[in-house]
């Protein structure tokens, strides 16, 4: 007998809602929601493959220790008793500090909620993290300044509506593709598309204007529009004088980005720029989608406040079809944030008295012999995070580190305690997507072996820390229910409402945001004068290396690198290089180069592509050939997200 | 299939050798920067059932081009008479494959698998509107009849 | 059971056989009717059009294709084939037959034997094989019934499916004007 059980993908963070069909507690393939609003059924190859990595044979299923440098089999009440008097231990002898927990992005609000909840009470500590570190701290941090609420500012849908859309550091016809389908309807009834990229790409062959800048140069393009903006007097006075705070000095902050003065800089013409920048002030409403090309530099912070500031002063927040979208790339990024499992705010993004560390804050604190022990929850630093040697000697010099995943990871492996937890589909839960789409996950399938929903895994970790009554849970609407009387923009939600297809969009009967009043304390919005020095030292090393996704890939390839279509299609990472320089490099197309850094060197096969010359570029979800072993990681001031794009390489040929 | 749609993203092959053996039916024909996807167009005139030595392809009432697996040997002789090249051969299992539109889920009143799943909205399942633009393309310079098509 | 038992009657009759001089050849042996499991194709040159539809349904991976830029040839290997009559089920054109014959020479030295070979149509755009010049022949001859235009007929015969898919792709973008 053939079911179908309603879930929602665990890859990107675009929350495409399907059916996983199953058959005698087999899972079989995948069916479609075509009633979903924002899906409507369709589903990029991801999705579609993602059935595949469930019932894998080298799933984890059951709790193991590090005894002489092997794995061993252990109880739960074993393990987790055993872990709890060590984190006692150490909290006693060192305090809560010495402690950190990173919190996983693809597990649901519950159990994100509860982990922050356990930091808190149990171990008395804000150092407490989760993945939008490495990539939208940025956003979320100055939508919040700015408007009151770190979210999208319109649901995703409205992006139909658009006569112009703006992109930015993001290629959603290769990661997201699901999104392709309203950015193409817009473009269908006139919409103008224009991409912001180093790099020709999917995206980049639908749009009307793509601007090929330099790496790292998004600032002075923006404040180049926005001169021009100003220049022309296309600025929104009534709107600003009605919504937004006193103009201030920001004029003047733009007076040295005039269009003529930039392109030596960001490697765009003058008159490129003049259009593209009066095209998007003209526009009847326009959109603006960004990404991690933006945000993961040293000025990630910076460059989304003048993305920010060029929304604002062409009025283009609060109505249909105008809004600025941070694409977050994970099912649950956007959730994890809201429950509060981060260092600098409760559930709720109530601020924290004391901030803990970051997550890359914590890793460098480990290294230096300080933190004592990490909990880490499917997440995989070891492979994600940038200097991966550090990152490895940092876990070793753990007196604790527990690791809770699916599969054994490069993470994992340098664990004392490795647990098993159960996947999207063997647990029930709800998932926030990009586009504060609230959805209810359906188990699917039993978790393999002793493998337990995350929930129950810190449930019963906390009462074995004495926090018992603290943590009494039957299910996870028990714990639901918990989220929606104390995180604000949760409040109102039922299960009822979650469960549906499509879920509900939060704040409750806000799906478009500030439409009358901002949600700042005076209701107006605020600029962004953040002005980051401009020179940052950096190696003079030949070439630039940026890094980003291959198509059908996702994250570290723990889960995609077991799917069989992406394989048949992307079995290896490719250097994508351009024709130029693979010729003054004496190297063809599909040869073998050397990338080095002076934090190491990787071997890897080029492929021709049409990028900036002395640009290139690496996906990063092949281990041993991963960019993150060459990156340094600089962290940027205000949201110590590291630098993870731009990043000064040399290349030579292989032998 | 909507060109101006389609993104090249290959969600189609992904969801099509789900549903069919692991083989997808569809093919993306990838050029600089633009991509097109091909598969069975169950013609009106069909020279594959006429080069079949076997009479093991059909066509059913709606139109829908099908190989009768139990009938097919595999001799390739429907390969080399599609002008599309749409058709291939399964060593594995033995016999010749293409496109079957997935009858059985258009016979229950639903779309094709790659109608369903496409992001960008390229493949669609609609009646034919007469813009004539498969008679331009068809290598038989002839017009189509208006049952669904895409 | 069933096979060892076959080799055991196949090994008594060879030996009868060989005692009793009764060998067509040093080479050829008969094989009693009752005996499965060991026989000898025979392919019929005229008849047969190289479509290599034997070789695709031969469950032992018996018959084998090799091909060059000129030329097709399938063989067999002799050692694999157990006679089953696959290939001579799914012929089309019923050029297979299998002789209760065994071919000891074949056997012990382990033989690829030719069955058939025939010239291949190339691709004028990459120059990989089309099809076997007789099947090839049979197929246009076939759909020429259909009234079907020449340049159908001379795409079918100039070009390999894989080309016949990118210049149908290009004749589409160019129809819709995207080049």
């Amino acid at each position: 007998m053939q079911e179908k059980r309603y879930s929602v993908c665990p890859f990107c963070g675009l929350g495409c809602g399907f059916y996983l069909t199953t058959a005698n507690g087999e899972l079989t393939g995948v069916d479609y929601a075509m009633d979903h609003p924002f899906n409507e059924g369709a589903l990029c190859s991801k999705g579609n493959t993602s059935f595949e990595v469930i019932q894998r044979h080298d799933r984890l299923f059951e709790p193991m220790t590090k005894v002489d440098n092997d794995f061993k089999a252990v109880s739960w009440a074993d393990a987790l008793s055993k872990i709890a008097s060590r984190l006692k231990e150490i909290k006693e002898k060192y305090g809560g500090q010495s402690i950190g927990i990173f919190a996983s992005t693809k597990a649901t609000n519950e159990e994100n909620y509860l982990v922050q909840k356990f930091a808190r009470k149990a171990l008395e500590t804000n150092n407490v993290d989760n993945g939008i570190r490495l990539c939208h701290a940025p956003s979320i941090l100055v939508l919040r300044e700015s408007f009151g609420l770190p979210y999208p500012t319109g649901p995703l849908e409205d992006l139909e509506h658009a006569d112009c859309i703006l992109i930015v550091g993001s290629n959603p016809f290769e990661n997201a593709p699901v999104l392709s389908r309203r950015i193409l309807r817009a473009k269908e009834k006139g919409a103008k598309i224009m991409v912001v990229d180093p790099r020709r790409t999917r995206t980049s062959w639908h749009s009307d204007f793509h601007l090929p800048l330099n790496p790292g140069t998004d600032v002075q393009l923006i404040k180049a529009f926005i001169h021009t903006i100003l220049q022309s007097k296309l600025e929104r006075k009534d709107y600003l004088r009605e919504r937004a705070e006193d103009i201030g000095n920001l004029e003047k902050l733009v007076t040295d980005s005039s269009p003529e003065a930039v392109p030596s800089n960001v490697g765009i013409e003058t008159d490129q720029i003049r259009k593209v920048a009066l095209t998007f002030a003209l526009a009847e409403r326009t959109s603006i989608v960004f990404g991690n090309g933006l945000t993961q530099h040293v000025n990630g912070t910076e460059a989304v406040g003048w993305l920010v500031n060029l929304a604002l002063i062409t009025g283009n927040i609060g109505r249909l079809g105008t809004g600025i979208f941070p694409l977050l790339d994970q099912c649950n990024m956007m959730g994890a944030s809201d429950m509060g499992a981060m260092p600098e705010f409760l559930p709720g993004y109530v601020e924290a008295e004391h901030r803990g560390l970051t997550l890359v804050e914590m890793i460098k604190v480990a290294h230096s012999g300080n933190m004592k022990a990490l909990f880490i929850i499917g997440m995989n630093p070891a492979a994600s995070f940038p200097n991966t040697s550090f990152v490895k000697e940092a876990l070793t010099n753990l007196d604790l580190l527990v690791v809770q995943d699916i599969f054994m990871t490069e993470t994992a492996s340098a664990a004392d305690f490795v647990l098993p937890a159960a996947c999207w589909a063997e647990t029930e839960g709800t998932f926030t997507s990009t586009g504060r789409r609230v959805q209810k996950l359906t188990k699917a399938v039993e978790p393999p072996g002793a493998a337990l929903e995350g929930w129950k895994i810190i449930a019963r970790l906390a009462e074995q820390l004495g926090m018992g009554e603290l943590f009494r849970y039957n299910s996870w609407e028990d714990i639901f229910k918990e989220i929606v009387a104390n995180v604000r923009t949760y409040r109102g939600l039922t299960v009822e409402e979650v469960s549906r297809i499509g879920g509900a969009i939060i704040p409750k009967g806000r799906e478009q945001l500030y439409e009358h009043r901002f949600e700042t304390e005076n209701g107006r919005a605020r600029w962004q004068h953040r002005t980051y020095p401009t020179d940052i030292k950096r190696e003079s090393l030949p070439f630039t290396l940026i890094t980003g996704k291959a198509l059908h890939h996702h994250g570290t390839g723990s889960m995609t690198r077991r799917t069989s279509f992406a394989m048949q299609e992307t079995a290896e990472p490719f250097l994508e290089i351009s024709q130029d320089d693979l010729a003054a490099l004496n190297v063809q197309s599909g040869d073998e180069v050397y990338v080095g850094s002076r934090l190491g060197e990787i071997k890897v096969k080029t492929k021709i592509a049409k990028i900036k010359p002395k640009v290139v570029f690496l996906p990063f979800h092949f281990p041993g050939s991963s960019p993150n072993n060459l990156i340094a990681g600089n962290l940027d001031q205000v949201s110590k997200t590291p630098e993870l794009k731009g990043i000064p390489v040399s290349i030579s040929k292989a032998k | 299939m909507d060109l101006d749609r389609c993104i090249g993203c290959k969600s189609c092959q992904a969801a099509c050798s789900r549903e069919h053996f692991g083989k997808p039916l569809v093919f993306i024909q990838m050029f600089e920067e633009h991509a097109v996807p091909l598969h069975c167009q169950h013609c009106e005139t069909n020279p594959c059932i006429k080069a079949c030595p076997e009479e093991a392809i059909e066509k059913t009432d709606q139109g829908i081009v099908l190989i009768n697996e139990i009938k097919c040997i595999g001799c390739s002789a429907c390969i080399i008479a599609c002008p599309f090249g749409i058709l291939q051969l399964d060593e594995q299992r033995k016999v010749v494959v293409k496109c079957d539109l997935c009858k059985d889920k258009v016979e229950a009143g639903e779309f094709p698998t790659c109608v369903k799943t496409c992001p960008a909205e390229a493949a669609k399942f609609i009646p034919c509107i007469g813009c004539n633009i498969c008679a331009v393309a068809c290598p038989f310079a002839k017009r189509f009849e208006s049952f669904p098509k895409w | 059971m069933q096979d060892e038992e076959n080799k055991l009657e196949l090994f008594h009759e060879l030996l009868q056989h060989l005692a009793q001089g009764k060998t067509v050849s040093r080479r050829l042996i008969p094989v009693p009717e009752r005996l499965e499991g060991f026989g000898l194709l025979e392919f019929d040159s005229e008849k047969c059009v190289a479509c290599a539809a034997c070789k695709v349904q031969c469950p032992e991976e018996a018959l084998k294709i090799s091909e060059t830029k000129k030329k097709r040839t399938i063989a067999l290997d002799y050692w694999k084939c157990v006679a089953c009559g696959e290939c001579v089920k799914s012929c089309p054109k019923e050029a297979v037959e299998v002789k209760k014959m065994f071919d000891l020479e074949a056997f012990l030295k382990r033989e690829v034997l030719k069955c058939m070979e025939t010239e291949v149509e190339s691709c004028l755009r990459c120059g990989r094989t089309i099809a076997p010049v007789p099947q090839h022949l049979e197929v246009k001859r076939n759909v020429s019934e259909l009234a079907v235009p020449q340049t159908y007929l001379n795409d079918i015969s100039d070009y390999c499916e894989e080309c016949r898919r990118e210049l149908s792709a290009l004749t589409l973008l160019k129809t819709r004007r995207k080049l």
